[in-house]
């Protein structure tokens, strides 16, 4: 599993490490049950704060992406295929958001736009 | 506390030469007030090594750690005990190997080893109080006066002998070291309050 | 258990004062006491150990009071490196080992003698002929051969060429894996220390400026660049400081004033320091 962090991103690092982790779960890198490296592991591993790491834990655990156990560590919850559903739904919505928003600023009709996807699916 | 004291026998290594350079010097030219002398003389270690410490700023970290304020003082007294004692233990053995000794001449050498310990209860307050910096200039003056009474320490104590003639010499002695006990008692408390209260 | 808790402590000096200093280093973590020098770091941490009697307040450390009897064994659960390392000059490794084994009950020769063969330092050469950075690996060795609990690290990497610092944070950051390890670490250059700290304290003539999670001081604050004619439109409250130039103007914002639409850049902790110190003589 790879974690990259970077200091000058404008995202604050708590969020970093629970998007990526959130994302291997979603692609299905990191399988249910799975362990995650444990919080000061991995903290001392990427060289960044504990108590950042440790909300990075708590935000994935309120999702219900991870679980838990007291005392052995925490574990991929079983992800159901709604959450991911609707997880990927708001990805593609906030990226329609930016072609809206870069089509405006040129002028390039909703027509143009579907013709243009319309292209793209064909070629795949 | 032995690792203090052997921290102080490293730290002084040079001096510790240069008093073993003495006493060889002494072993041939058999001069009666160089016996006297490395005996008072050796009171210069435990200050000058609290004058290495003060400059190392060694106390401020070893305040740090788990040493206790007895240990950090004790550890001075025990090491001045010590080199008096060596010193003493050499003039003795000096006598007795040069010249052959009278009992009278050791009685003399104890009695200098007493005023050497006198002497040292009263530095070493002076030091943790002052600090070695400061209490410096002191310990020149105190220094002259060590090196003045060594050579006349035989001249004092010839003076008290010829008036309390009736006094033992086994009685005078013992006093003494009942004097130098208490006083080094004495002047360990002061220490160890001066030095806390330095913090 | 909290590591160090600082409550309220003053000093006064007839030139210095300490002033009202309050923080709490929770067990496990690293802050880091950033300050100019004379800021108060060095006294900060004689009143932490009690080498200095505080005016006024309280100080707990590993959960025991600093001036209490039982003090004298917590002090073996604590590993000190002081500002110029002061083992005696003419001792050399060797004996440093003897003397530091006569002070700490767990003193670890075998841990001791592998960090100066880490380091590659000599174990018969004095103390005085050392450079200040094999003084420093010297002192970092010492202060870890105990199985302390606590570290209290005065300017420790100052004066270590980069590739050294690297390898001693490194070796503090190791040290904090365990869950009970703590570090307290002041310097004066803040890069030093932003690697591997999660608070960051900020003492400036005496008074501490803030005391705050790293990361989250640099979500707190944030640099806009903008030119002069945008300025209307950003809140009021949300600028904190401003640097006008020729061309372009830097604001130092508080983002949570802000909306997502301002494109703010992160703050550097440089940057925030500065803002304090900057808002703290102004004040006199």
């Amino acid at each position: 599993m790879q974690i990259v962090i970077r200091n000058s991103s404008n995202q604050p690092i708590y969020e970093q490490i629970y998007t990526q982790i959130k994302d291997l779960i979603l692609n299905g890198t990191l399988m249910e049950g799975e362990m995650l490296p444990s919080i000061r592991g991995l903290a001392k591993d990427l060289r960044i704060s504990v108590i950042t790491t440790k909300r990075a834990y708590d935000e994935l655990e309120r999702e219900g992406y991870v679980n838990t156990v007291g005392g052995k560590g925490c574990f991929v919850a079983g992800t159901n295929k709604e959450l991911i559903r609707e997880e990927n739904l708001k990805k593609i919505e906030s990226h329609m958001q930016a072609i809206c928003s870069l089509a405006k600023s040129c002028g390039i009709t909703n027509e143009e736009l579907l013709t243009m996807f319309q292209i793209l699916e064909v070629e795949e | 506390m032995k690792g203090l004291l052997i921290k102080d026998v490293y730290t002084m290594t040079r001096e510790i030469k240069y008093l073993l350079a003495l006493a060889l010097i002494i072993v041939f030219i058999r001069n009666d007030f160089l016996l006297y002398f490395i005996i008072v003389y050796s009171t210069v270690l435990p200050v000058s090594s609290l004058a290495y410490d003060e400059q190392a700023k060694w106390n401020k970290l070893a305040d740090m750690l788990p040493f206790t304020p007895s240990q950090l003082v004790g550890s001075k007294y025990l090491f001045a005990l010590l080199s008096i004692a060596a010193a003493t233990l050499f003039s003795v053995a000096c006598r007795f190997l040069t010249s052959g000794a009278s009992g009278y001449d050791i009685f003399m050498l104890l009695i200098a080893a007493c005023i050497a310990l006198l002497l040292e209860a009263i530095q070493l307050p002076i030091m943790f109080g002052l600090g070695p910096e400061r209490g410096r200039i002191l310990f020149i003056i105190v220094t002259v006066v060590i090196a003045c009474s060594a050579y006349s320490i035989p001249e004092i104590l010839n003076s008290i002998f010829t008036i309390q003639t009736d006094m033992s010499l086994i009685g005078l002695l013992s006093g003494a070291v009942a004097a130098v006990f208490l006083a080094n008692l004495l002047s360990l408390q002061i220490s160890k309050t001066l030095y806390r209260r330095r913090t | 258990m909290n590591a160090i808790e600082m409550k309220h402590v003053t000093k006064t000096y007839p030139s210095f004062s300490l002033n009202d200093v309050s923080f709490t280093l929770p067990n496990g973590c690293v802050m880091g006491l950033i300050g100019e020098n004379g800021a108060g770091k060095s006294t900060t941490i004689r009143l932490l150990m009690d080498t200095v009697k505080r005016d006024a307040g309280e100080v707990l450390i590993l959960g025991t009071s600093n001036q209490s009897a039982e003090f004298q064994t917590t002090k073996e659960d604590i590993g000190i490196v002081l500002d110029e390392a002061y083992f005696p000059q003419n001792l050399n490794a060797k004996q440093v080992n003897i003397l530091m084994k006569s002070a700490y009950k767990n003193w670890q020769e075998d841990i001791f003698f592998g960090y100066l063969k880490q380091f590659g330092l000599a174990e018969t050469k004095r103390f005085k002929d050392f450079s200040r950075g094999m003084k420093m690996k010297l002192s970092i060795a010492a202060a870890l051969s105990h199985q302390p609990k606590l570290l209290i690290l005065d300017e420790a990497t100052s004066g270590l060429d980069p590739v050294a610092r690297d390898e001693i944070i490194e070796l503090f950051n190791d040290f904090t894996r365990e869950e009970d390890h703590s570090i307290l670490i002041s310097s004066h250059i803040l890069s030093d220390l932003e690697k591997i700290c999660d608070y960051i304290a900020y003492l400036h003539h005496g008074r501490l400026l803030f005391f705050e999670e790293k990361d989250l001081l640099k979500e707190k604050y944030g640099i806009l660049k903008t030119s002069s004619s945008a300025l209307p439109d950003i809140p009021e409250d949300a600028v904190l400081a401003k640097k006008e130039s020729r061309y372009s103007t830097e604001l130092f914002v508080r983002r949570s004033l802000l909306s997502d639409a301002f494109e703010t850049e992160p703050a550097g902790i440089e940057d925030i320091m500065l803002f304090f110190a900057k808002k703290e003589d102004s004040l006199k």
